[in-house]
């Protein structure tokens, strides 16, 4: 019971962490990196701004 | 980027026909280079000219290009295109059911509320279409390859000039094998892609302006493109779904149109997909009484600009070694 816990909460927090995990999902997108940030134009760009590097945008 | 619901089509201008698509930009929206080709000239295969080797080098040209920024950001203005017709691809009339993100609760409901990128292109053209409008040259044609002014680039490089074909406005200009193109109408350039993105700007008739580099130093050199240029290329394969009254076809190959007596000037479009009352090796020999002188290239550019939605194509086929009169429908 302990484990399942756990397990489940683990699922809800790495849910949690990754809110594309669902799209990567359904398309079954196995070419998904987890270095890329995933179909999260605003977020990259927010990375880039705080970082200071330019952004690479690929459409696939 | 996974789809392209909710872009922003005045920021993301780019063949819209590629299934894999970079663009290279600063945090603030200003495009440093774009990479990504294909060769629309073989329809089937519609084959990509990108390597990884001219990819790390694109790589490595955007980031020399954001060392500089913002110092050269006057040479990078060019590259945003111009406003587009809408914001947002919803905007189409075509694409409203696509205002709404990409739903995710199942497979199938990803499939059907996903936008696809060349789906953009065509509800562009149904546009035309739909005000009876032919399509115009440079939506026709769009993104042409250097090869069309006889500049061959190497996709294995950042912008380097393979082969220089003779008689042509390359030749003409100057560029030589081995050349590096450093800029090209002022812009900065990181990869084949951003020269297509030149030419797809460029007038008709056109004169750019070039920057190479070779032997170690630099030349400036003039391309002037005659009148009709964009015509040499090949038409964007994605957006002639739009118009087209046949499926897959090909130019039929010199060995094959000597077996069938046909001179190299005649007409031979080969069907590659049986659709539209025709048959998969078919040879069109004739179209609305031309015999010669129209290619693949030409028989859907005639469909897109002199046809329009409901008309009719009079075309011969060679079938069996019978010749065979059909009607297309024009969609």
């Amino acid at each position: 019971m302990r484990f399942t816990i756990l397990a489940s909460a683990a699922v809800l927090l790495a849910a949690a962490q990754d809110p594309h995990q669902k799209l990567k999902e359904v398309l079954k997108d196995q070419n998904a990196h987890e270095s890329w940030i995933y179909n999260d134009l605003a977020r990259g760009t927010a990375e880039a701004k705080k970082s200071g590097k330019p952004l690479l945008v690929v459409f696939r | 980027m996974v789809q392209a619901n909710g872009i922003d089509l005045s920021l993301f201008q780019f063949d819209y026909g590629m299934t894999w698509a970079v663009v290279f930009l600063n945090a603030d929206g200003t495009i440093y280079g774009r990479y990504g080709t294909r060769d629309y000239r073989d329809e089937q295969s519609a084959k990509p000219l990108v390597a990884l080797s001219g990819f790390r080098q694109a790589l490595q040209a955007a980031l020399e290009i954001h060392k500089g920024y913002p110092a050269n950001k006057e040479s990078l203005k060019a590259k945003r295109g111009p406003a587009p017709r809408f914001p947002k691809p919803d905007g189409y009339p075509s694409l409203r059911q696509f205002a709404a993100p990409i739903q995710t609760t199942s497979a199938d409901t990803a499939e059907t509320s996903c936008l696809h990128c060349h789906q953009i292109e065509q509800a562009d053209y149904k546009i035309y279409r739909l005000a009876r409008q032919p399509i115009p040259d440079d939506k026709l044609w769009a993104y042409p390859l250097p090869d069309v002014a006889g500049i061959v680039l190497d996709p294995a490089e950042r912008a380097r000039v393979k082969e220089v074909l003779p008689n042509t406005p390359g030749a003409k200009a100057g560029f030589k094998a081995g050349d590096d193109l450093v800029s090209l109408d002022g812009q900065p350039l990181v990869s084949i892609a951003d020269v297509q993105w030149v030419l797809h700007q460029a007038k008709d008739p056109a004169t750019v302006k070039a920057e190479v580099s070779r032997g170690g130093s630099k030349q400036s050199l003039t391309l002037s493109l005659p009148a009709g240029w964009r015509r040499k290329g090949a038409v964007k394969g994605h957006g002639s779904w739009v118009y087209r009254p046949i499926s897959d076809a090909r130019d039929l190959p010199a060995d094959q149109r000597k077996k069938l007596g046909l001179a190299d000037s005649a007409v031979a479009i080969e069907i590659l997909w049986a659709d539209h009352g025709l048959q998969k090796g078919d040879v069109i020999i004739e179209a609305d009484g031309r015999r010669s002188g129209m290619t693949l290239t030409d028989f859907l550019a005639y469909t897109a600009q002199k046809k329009m939605t409901g008309d009719k194509v009079a075309v011969t086929v060679l079938r069996g070694g019978k010749e065979l009169k059909i009607q297309l429908a024009v969609p």
